[in-house]
C-alpha cells in the first residue's frame, strides 16, 4: 500500500510535468506563430466590380479603429506598422471585403477588411472579435463567443464606417451563418442549439431575422407558414438555416431541412410565409443581380457527407457544378455577379484553426484560386446607395 | 435494556442492527477517486466538444445526430453484459474495469491524433462510450464486494458523490486551461489524458484484486444464470427498467426548462452542472438514510420527487430563475435517491459470484428503458406537444411507481 501511494504521487508529478510541459510548448508555439498574414494572389480573372459608379470619397473621414497590415511581410513582433509602402495617399477603397482573421496572432478572431482591388492589404478591427461576420448597406453583424466556464454567445450589430457597436443581444447557441440585407435594415443569423443535452452531439438550428436598427428579433423562421406545391407543410423536425436576402429586402431564400431533405425555400418577411422551390440546396446565396443562387449540394460519398458547390440559374432552373472539387461547408458569398468566395480549412487534417478564402468563377471549368489567406466568413460589402458604404479613407 | 431501545428500533427499522457510524472502506474511496479523476477528464472534453466541432473545425454538427443513441443502445449493452459475465467467471472485476477506464483514457490521446475529422471524432466518441460501458458494472461490483451488506447504499452514495464532484470540476479545469492558452484545444486533450491516466493509476494501485468467491466444488461448471434467477432479482431488474421507461430524459427536461424560462439562453451546460451539484450534495444523506430506514422507501421517494418535478413543469408556464434552480436541484435529488440506491438493492439480492453480471443486467435494462423512453417522448412531443407529453409520462410513472412499490415489498425486508 505504501509503495502504491509512492507510485501514485510519482505519477501525479509526471502528470503535472506532462501538462506543464505541453502547456509551455503550446504557449511557445502561439507566440512563435505570428505568421505573415495575407499574401493573396489577385484572382486570375480580375474581378470587375459590378458597381456602375465609383463610390465618392467620404467627406468626413470617421475614426478608424483598424491598423493597417503590411502587404508582404510582418515586422518582427507583429506590433506597430510603418506607413504602407505603396502609395502615400491611397484612393478610398472601391469596395471592401470584410472577413474574420484566422491568423494565429494578436488579431486572431478580429474583424478584418481589405479593398477588393487590393486584397493583399488587410486592415484589422481589433475591437470586434467574432466567429462569424457579415456586412452590407453600411451595417455589419458580428456573432461572437464569450468564453467562460460556460461559453455563451452573442450578436453585435455595428456601423461599418466607424465600427462602433450599435446594439447587441444574446444568442441561443453556437454561431453558424449571418447575413445583412443590401439596404442595411435587416440581419439574419443561424445558430446551432444543442437540443438534447450536453454530452451528446445532437444539434438543431435556430434562424432569426433581426431588425438592425433596434436589434430586436423580427421573426424566428420556425414560426413561418411553409407551403409545398400549394399545401401547408409542418413537422417538428423542421430546421432552417442559411438565409440570403433579396435586393429589395422583403424576401429571402433559405434552407429548410425536414425528413432528411434539404429544400430551397423563398420566404416573405412581412407575410411570414415561405414556399418550397427546389430540392437538395443548402446554404443558398443570391447573386447581386438576383439571377443565380449559389449553394452547396449534399452528396453521400462512401457514407460520408460531401458538399459540392453549385450555382442554380433561377430563371432556367439550370444547375452548374463549379470546378471546385473539395467538399466545402460554407455559405458562399458573391464577389461580383460572376465570382463566389468561400472559406476552406488551411490544413485538410484540421490541425490548425486557420482557414483561407478562395474565389471561384461560376462555371465548371475555371479552377478556383486562393483569394485571402487566413480568413473566414467573407462578406463583400454592397450598398444600395454608394454613400452608405463609403469607407473612411485610411 | 435501555428504555430508549424502541426508538433505536424505529430509527433502524429492524431489530438488532444498531445505527452504526458510516464506515466506508478505503477501496470504495479509491474507486471514488478513480471516478472523480476520470470524470474530470471526460467532462473537460464533453464541455468543449460542441464548440470545438463547430468553431474550431468549421464543421456543421447536424449529422452527428442519432449516433449517440445507437452507441448507448444495443452494442454497448451487450458488451457490458459479456464483460460482466466474464469478470464474474474469473473474479477479475478489477482487471475488466481497468480495461474500460484505459480505453476511455486512450481516447483522449486519439482525439489529438484523429479527432479532427468526422470519422475520427465518431470513432473516438464511440470508443469512449465503449470504455464506459465496460467499466461501470465491474466497478459497482467492486464497491459492493468491498462493503458489508448493511452499508451498501452508503458506499454507493459516497462513490456517486465523488463521481459528481468530478463532473463539476471538469468544465472548470477546461475553462482555466483555455483562458491561459486561447484556442489550444490540444493542450486540453493532453490534460484530460493526464487526469484519465491518474484515474487508471488510482484503480490499479489502490484497489486490491477481488478474492475469488469460494464455489461449490462439486459442480464443475456453474450455469450462466445461476443466482440470477431469483424472483427478487428479476422483479428488481424489471422494476428498474419499467421506471426508466417512464422517465423523461434529462435532455428533454432541460429543453422544457429552457423554453419556460426567459433567463436561460444558451445555458444548457449550466443546467447539467447544477444537476450534478444537487446529486453531489444529496447523495450521501440519501445513502445513509437508505441504509437506516429502507432502501425501497428512499428509492421510491426518488421517483416521487421526479413526479413532483413533472407536475411542476406541467402546471408552471413560466419558470423564474429561483424555480429553475429548484427544478434542477430536484433532478439532482432524484438521482441521489435512485441511482446508487438501485445498485445497493441489486447488490443485496445477487450472490457475490454473480454480482457484476447482475449489476450489468440491471444497468442494461435501465439503458434500454431510457432509450425507448427518449424515442417515445420525442414522438409524443411531436404529436401532442410538450405539456401533454409530460402529463402522460407523469401518469405512467405514477402507475409504474405503484406497481414497483407492491412488487418490491420483499426488498423492504431484505436482511442486510
Amino acid at each position: 500500500m505504501r509503495s502504491g501511494t509512492r507510485i501514485f504521487l510519482t505519477l501525479c508529478l509526471a502528470a503535472v510535468l506532462l501538462v506543464g510541459g505541453y502547456g509551455w510548448y503550446a504557449k511557445q508555439r502561439m507566440s512563435a506563430h505570428v505568421v505573415a498574414t495575407p499574401v493573396a494572389p489577385v484572382p486570375s480573372t480580375p474581378a470587375p466590380i459590378a458597381q456602375p459608379t465609383e463610390p465618392p470619397p467620404a467627406t468626413t473621414p470617421a475614426p478608424l479603429h483598424a491598423t493597417a497590415g503590411t502587404p508582404h511581410a510582418t515586422p518582427p513582433g507583429g506590433g506597430s506598422v510603418k506607413s504602407p509602402p505603396a502609395s502615400a495617399t491611397p484612393a478610398p477603397p472601391r469596395q471592401r471585403l470584410f472577413f474574420r482573421s484566422t491568423t494565429v496572432d494578436q488579431h486572431y478572431g478580429s474583424v478584418a477588411w481589405a479593398d477588393v482591388a487590393r486584397p493583399g492589404q488587410v486592415h484589422y478591427v481589433d475591437s470586434l472579435r467574432c466567429e462569424v461576420v457579415y456586412a452590407a448597406g453600411g451595417h455589419g453583424i458580428c456573432l461572437s463567443a464569450d468564453r467562460g466556464v460556460f461559453t455563451t454567445y452573442s450578436a453585435s450589430l455595428f456601423d461599418t464606417r466607424d465600427f462602433k457597436v450599435k446594439g447587441s443581444f444574446p444568442l441561443k447557441g453556437i454561431p453558424s451563418r449571418a447575413r445583412v440585407s443590401i439596404d442595411g435594415t435587416l440581419a439574419a443569423l443561424t445558430v446551432f442549439v444543442s437540443g438534447h443535452g450536453y454530452t451528446t452531439l445532437d444539434f438543431s438550428t435556430q434562424t432569426l431575422i433581426v431588425d438592425v436598427r433596434s436589434a430586436a428579433t423580427l421573426a424566428d423562421l420556425e414560426t413561418f407558414e411553409v407551403r409545398r406545391d400549394g399545401a401547408v407543410i409542418k413537422a417538428a423536425d423542421f430546421n432552417f438555416w442559411g438565409v440570403t436576402f433579396t435586393p429589395d429586402a422583403r424576401q429571402f431564400y433559405a434552407t429548410l431541412s425536414t425528413a432528411g431533405q434539404h429544400l430551397l425555400i423563398r420566404g416573405d418577411i412581412a407575410a411570414r410565409q415561405a414556399e418550397v422551390l427546389y430540392e437538395n440546396v443548402e446554404c443558398p446565396s443570391l447573386s447581386p443581380d438576383a439571377r443565380h443562387v449559389a449553394y452547396k449540394k449534399r452528396l453521400n460519398v462512401d457514407g460520408r457527407i460531401q458538399w459540392q458547390l453549385q450555382v442554380l440559374e433561377l430563371a432556367s432552373k439550370r444547375e452548374i457544378p463549379l470546378a471546385e472539387k473539395r467538399s466545402i461547408d460554407d455559405q458562399l458569398e458573391w464577389l461580383d455577379d460572376r465570382h463566389v468566395l468561400y472559406s476552406v480549412p488551411s490544413k485538410e487534417d484540421g490541425s490548425s484553426p486557420g482557414t483561407d478564402i478562395w474565389s471561384a468563377a461560376i462555371d465548371s471549368k475555371t479552377a478556383p484560386v486562393p483569394y485571402i489567406r487566413n480568413g473566414y466568413s467573407p462578406a463583400a460589402e454592397r450598398c444600395r446607395a454608394p454613400a452608405a458604404c463609403a469607407a473612411a479613407s485610411p | 435494556m435501555y428504555p430508549l431501545e424502541w426508538i433505536e428500533k424505529l430509527k433502524v427499522g429492524r431489530p438488532g442492527a444498531a445505527a452504526a457510524p458510516m464506515v466506508i472502506s478505503p477501496v470504495v474511496l479509491s474507486l471514488g477517486l478513480t471516478s472523480l479523476l476520470t470524470d474530470i477528464s471526460s467532462e473537460m472534453v464533453n464541455s468543449l466538444l460542441p464548440a470545438y466541432v463547430v468553431l474550431h473545425l468549421h464543421l456543421s454538427p447536424m449529422q452527428f445526430g442519432l449516433i449517440d443513441g445507437l452507441y448507448n443502445g444495443f452494442a454497448i449493452a451487450l458488451l457490458s453484459l459479456a464483460a460482466g459475465i466474464m469478470a464474474d467467471r474469473v473474479s477479475r472485476q478489477k482487471e475488466v474495469a481497468l480495461v474500460g477506464y484505459s480505453i476511455s483514457g486512450v481516447c483522449k490521446l486519439l482525439l489529438l491524433a484523429v479527432g479532427t475529422t468526422y470519422a475520427g471524432l465518431l470513432l473516438v466518441i464511440g470508443l469512449d462510450r465503449l470504455g464506459k460501458g465496460i467499466r461501470a458494472a465491474p466497478r459497482d461490483a467492486l464497491i459492493s464486494l468491498n462493503t458489508p451488506s448493511n452499508s451498501f447504499a452508503s458506499a454507493f452514495s459516497v462513490h456517486r458523490a465523488m463521481d459528481a464532484c468530478g463532473s463539476l470540476l471538469g468544465p472548470v479545469v477546461a475553462f482555466a486551461l483555455l483562458a491561459l492558452l486561447p484556442g489550444a484545444f490540444d493542450a486540453v486533450w493532453i490534460t484530460s489524458f493526464a487526469f484519465a491516466g491518474l484515474g487508471v493509476a488510482a484503480l490499479w494501485l489502490f484497489v486490491p484484486r477481488s478474492t475469488p468467491v469460494p464455489r461449490d466444488t462439486t459442480r464443475v461448471v456453474t450455469p450462466l444464470w445461476s443466482g440470477l434467477r431469483s424472483r427478487q432479482f428479476l422483479v428488481l431488474a424489471g422494476c428498474g427498467a419499467l421506471l426508466a421507461l417512464t422517465t423523461v430524459s434529462d435532455g428533454f427536461i432541460y429543453l422544457m426548462l429552457q423554453r419556460k424560462s426567459a433567463t436561460a439562453a444558451g445555458y444548457f451546460p449550466l443546467f447539467y452542472v447544477m444537476t450534478a451539484a444537487g446529486y453531489m450534495l444529496f447523495a450521501i444523506p440519501a445513502g445513509r438514510l437508505a441504509d437506516r430506514i429502507s432502501r425501497r422507501t428512499v428509492f421510491m421517494s426518488g421517483y416521487g420527487v421526479l413526479i413532483a418535478l413533472y407536475t411542476l413543469l406541467y402546471f408552471q408556464d413560466h419558470v423564474g430563475s429561483g424555480l429553475l434552480v429548484g427544478c434542477l436541484a430536484l433532478l439532482g435529488l432524484y438521482y441521489a435517491a435512485t441511482e446508487g440506491i438501485l445498485m445497493a438493492l441489486t447488490s443485496a439480492v445477487v450472490p457475490a459470484e454473480r454480482r457484476t453480471a447482475g449489476i450489468a443486467i440491471v444497468a442494461t435494462g435501465i439503458g434500454l428503458g431510457k432509450l425507448a423512453s427518449s424515442i417515445a417522448f420525442g414522438a409524443l412531443w411531436q404529436t401532442y406537444g410538450m405539456q401533454r407529453s409530460v402529463l402522460v409520462f407523469a401518469t405512467a410513472m405514477a402507475v409504474a411507481m405503484m406497481a414497483s412499490w407492491i412488487l418490491l415489498r420483499k426488498h423492504a425486508q431484505v436482511p442486510t
